[in-house]
Order: structure tokens, then sequence, then C-alpha cells
């Protein structure tokens, strides 16, 4: 896939890098799944992907102002992972497990003005008996966030709000 | 003048003795069980558009499973067994589905593989696609769609555990029916070299009388089986093509699984 020729900041904030989702669940086993820096290595990659130039800033707020961007950065872009939720075998009476991440990719201008705030669902299941119980939810996990990357990939830049941003404003600078 | 034996030294002879009667019939049912298993009655009809081909040095093929979110997937294990079987007893150059799906990425991911044949015949068409493909050399995609279904099933089984043992009694027995279908593709004209189906039927069944003994029928294994002889009139293997030494090393490895 072509890269768009854009120069991008990437925020990866606190939230985002350090996610922890307990589950009680009742008559089953407790579950902690711990993100670490599977998040932020997802985004850096994907973004390398899709964009000519990545920088990522440090931030560890969704406050932007006075955040010092490199030169010719056009965008600001922030992951939010919004929820995870997961279904056992048990649950479900099915041989899998399921699970569903919720993101919001956030696309504000170099000023700090909000463009665009697009959710989506990314989805992976794996089947249970192949694996145990926690390796069968891990590889459920990293299916969705390889889903979440599918989804980054083929679809964030076709957001009407995104697309406009980045090759309106890019078109009218070349008419001036 | 003969000895006598003392007493006390034939008791733990006695039961070592009944437990390696026992032991010998556990196994002997076990392996009665193993060696009948269930009946299945398998269909395999082929379609053929074009004639056999023959794969040149250097291409590949690869078997993708229908990926769809939610319910409705190939089952990872039956493309799994055609991946194997194409590999190992057919000798086939065979890519795994997984590094396929990294050298294609963000094409024939789940939320993007196509759902349909004819859906994918028109996702192959795309000049971006064809021109990766063409970058890492798969020539054939082989594109399986099906599931395995229980269709019926009865019976009761009571087991009881006791001071003194256990045991169970009772029959039961399940249905199984395994639908598949695989497109053969070719990359370098987009056309199908032809379509297997294949419909296994069998059932399964569980008596017992204290111990239950399972008589599996391989429903899918025989629909797996199927698909892939057939999979070998349409693809053959030539002489100069070689495997890498990575899929050799996946030959002897998953050879040894089988």
């Amino acid at each position: 896939m072509q890269k768009h020729p854009f120069t991008v900041a990437l925020n990866l904030n606190a939230d985002l890098s350090g996610y922890v989702h307990k589950e009680v669940l009742q008559g089953e086993a407790d579950w902690e799944i711990n993100f670490a820096r599977a998040n932020v290595i997802l985004f850096k990659q994907v973004m390398a992907g899709i964009y000519q130039q990545v920088h990522s800033i440090p931030s560890n707020s969704d406050n932007l102002a006075g955040t010092a961007l490199p030169v010719g950065t056009k965008a600001v872009i922030t992951p939010v992972m919004e929820d995870y939720q997961l279904s056992t075998p048990k649950q479900s009476k099915t041989k899998y497990f399921e699970v569903w991440i919720k993101y919001r990719m956030q696309l504000y201008d170099t000023s700090g003005k909000l463009i665009e705030d697009w959710p989506f669902t990314a989805y992976g299941r794996n089947r249970k008996d192949l694996l145990g119980a926690s390796d069968a939810l891990n590889e459920a996990t990293r299916r969705a966030m390889r889903d979440a990357a599918t989804a980054v990939v083929l679809d964030f830049m076709k957001q009407p709000k995104v697309n406009r941003f980045f090759y309106d404003s890019t078109a009218a600078k070349a008419k001036n | 003048m003969i000895p006598q034996q003392p007493k006390l030294k034939t008791k733990p002879m006695a039961k070592g003795l009944s437990l390696l009667k026992n032991t010998f019939l556990l196994s002997s049912v076990l392996t009665a069980a193993a060696l009948l298993g269930g009946c299945v009655t398998s269909n395999v009809e082929q379609m053929r558009h074009k004639p056999s081909a023959q794969l040149l040095s250097g291409e590949t093929v690869v078997v993708l499973g229908r990926r769809q979110s939610f319910r409705h997937q190939t089952e990872a294990d039956f493309t799994n067994c055609v991946y194997k079987n194409l590999l190992r007893r057919q000798g086939l150059p065979v890519k795994p589905e997984e590094q396929f799906m990294d050298e294609m990425f963000p094409w024939f991911q789940p939320r993007t593989a196509p759902l349909t044949a004819d859906a994918l015949a028109y996702r192959l068409r795309d000049p971006a696609l064809a021109q990766r493909l063409k970058e890492i050399g798969t020539r054939y995609v082989i594109w399986l769609d099906g599931v395995t279904t229980r269709t019926g099933d009865g019976g009761s089984m009571s087991c009881t555990v006791g001071p003194t043992g256990g045991g169970c009694f009772g029959m039961m027995w399940w249905e199984n029916d395994a639908v598949y279908s695989a497109n053969i593709w070719d990359m370098k004209d987009f056309r199908s070299l032809g379509k297997i189906t294949v419909d296994a039927n069998g059932t399964s069944y569980m008596p017992a009388v204290v111990i239950p003994i399972p008589i599996i029928a391989p429903t899918q294994s025989a629909a797996c089986s199927g698909v892939a002889n057939q999979i070998e009139e349409f693809l053959q293997p030539s002489l100069a093509n070689e495997l890498s030494p990575s899929q050799r090393a996946a030959q002897k490895a998953e050879g040894n699984q089988i």
C-alpha cells in the first residue's frame, strides 16, 4: 500500500501504554490482561505504514497545548483504548475465547483542535482446546489487535473528516 | 518332597495377576475401539474448468479457510489438516496460511477476507493485490469453505463412583456432517481451475459397560483427506520444483505430528 505523503505526530499517552483490564467472573477464574507496551508497538508500526513520517511525542495527557511538535508536522494522532471485553467458552457455550477491543482514533490539528474522533471495534477469537486457557485468551487478544491494525490501515484515512483535513488543506495550500 | 507355598505370597501375586488382567482387558477394549472407529460415508465431487496444472520452480500454493468475524468460519484445524496433507503426502510447496496473511497484510485478514468464492475472485482482480501476490510467488490459492456440524445426538449414560470403585452404564451417539468445498484459483489469470465439494457423514457411538468406549467416526478428517486427494489431481509438483529449506523443515516437523 502507498504511504500518504504527510508527517504526523503520534501521541501515545500513559493510559494506552499501561492499559490493564481486570475481569471477575462468577464460577470461573479471574483474569488480568496487562497490555504493557503492546499498544505502543502496534500503533507505531501501523502509523509508520500509513504516513511518510511519524514522530512519537512524549505526552502524559490529552491536552496537547504547549507540546512542541517536530517541524513539518501536519497533525497529531492520539489512539485511545476505550474498552476491552472478553467472553469465555463457558459463557458463550462454544469452544472459543472471544475478545472485543474498542478504540478511538483522535485526529488533532497542530493547534490542538479536535478534527475527528473515530471509534471502531476490533474482534479476535481463538479456540480453547488447542492451547491452555491463558494462551488461548492471549491469542484471541493478539488477533483482536491485529484486526484493529487492519481497521486503521484500511479505514482511518477514508473517514470523510480525516480525508478532507489532509487532502483539502493540502490542495488549498498548493492553490495559494 | 514338594515345598509348601507360603500363603501370604500368593495374595499379592493373585492381585498382581488380576491387575495385569484388568490392564490387558482395558487396553484390549481401547485398542478395539480405536481399530473399530465409527463408519463415515463420504461423497466427493469434482468440477474442472481447466486441465491439471504443474507448479513451476519457485511457485507456491496457499490454503485459505473462510474467515468471517463471529460464528461462521471454516475451522482452523480443517484448513491445517488440508495444508499438512498437501505438504506431506502430496509434496506440494504449500505456504502456511499465517505466513501468507502476514505477507498480504492488510488483505486476507478476518475483517477483509472475502466471504464467497465470487468475492474472492473480485478481490483478486485488484492490481495492487495481484502485484503483491506476484512478489511473494503465490501462484495458486485454494479457498476452503464449509463447516462440520452435529446433526443429531441421543442416548444416555450414567456414571457412579463409590469407595470400592466406579463405573458407567449406558449408550450415547452423535452424528456429524462435514460439508466443505475447495475452489482452486490460478493467480496468473485469476481463473478457477475447478471446484471440489465433499460431504462426509458419520455417526459416533459411546457404549459403556463399566468403562465408556468411544467409537469415533472421523468425519472431518475423512472430508480433509477427500479434499486433499482431489487437489492432488489439479496441482502436480514439478520435478524441478523442490521445496525450500524452510518448507522442508516444516514438512519434516509436521510430518511427525500427523
